[in-house]
């Protein structure tokens, strides 16, 4: 559990290059790092519950987070969606 | 005794975890920091899953192997693989359209994709 906590602490600094990036490219970046830590915190969580069922939570997470990430490229590049 | 294996490759998890942050807060440029933050990515999530499937292992410690809870190493190995994958993926296709939009950093000693052809932009019709 402490060390749950310690992730999340860790990725707040995250939220800081989130808000002011310069670039767009930047955010994209610090949100996707954001929701991996995240997906690593939620599966300390469920080790420090014993429950191995919610480890389906940051599975789901971590395979659509990709899915964003590529959309926005594709926005930068085309102008459009 | 897994307990404390398991434990400690978390950590070590977090340990990695935090130098990517503190890169991607501290880098310059934009290229840079995807650096930086390829390594939560793929070294930071390989430890930390790690440590995950070794609390699976741990619950059949002392030859009771039907206590085993083999969730925790098949969910952590989709985890790490969709993360490096889509890692790979979403990075470069970020920076390729970056460096074809004029997103690029300063400093740049040599840039291969200066004489590459403009991206058609495709813009919708107002």
């Amino acid at each position: 559990m402490p060390l749950a906590a310690g992730f999340a602490l860790v990725s707040l600094p995250l939220l800081y290059r989130l808000f002011r990036g310069p670039t767009i490219a930047d955010r994209v970046l610090a949100s996707d790092a954001f929701v991996l830590m995240l997906a690593n915190s939620l599966a300390i969580f469920s080790v420090a519950y014993g429950r191995s069922i919610y480890l389906d939570v940051p599975v789901v997470m971590v395979v659509l987070s990709c899915i964003s990430t590529l959309v926005v490229a594709k926005a930068i590049l085309e102008g459009r969606l | 005794m897994i307990d404390a294996i398991a434990f400690a490759f978390m950590l070590a998890g977090l340990a990695v975890c935090a130098i990517g942050v503190i890169g991607a807060i501290r880098m310059p440029d934009f290229v840079n920091r995807m650096h930086a933050t390829t390594i939560i990515s793929t070294l930071g999530s390989i430890l930390t899953m790690i440590g995950v499937a070794l609390y699976g292992f741990a619950e059949g410690e002392g030859g009771n192997l039907a206590a085993i809870d083999w969730n925790y190493p098949k969910s952590a190995l989709v985890i790490v693989v969709c993360a490096m994958v889509g890692g790979a993926i979403t990075s470069h296709a970020l920076a390729r359209a970056c460096f074809r939009r004029g997103i690029i950093p300063k400093n740049l000693k040599v840039n291969e994709m200066a004489d590459a052809p403009a991206a058609p932009r495709t813009e919708d019709e107002p």
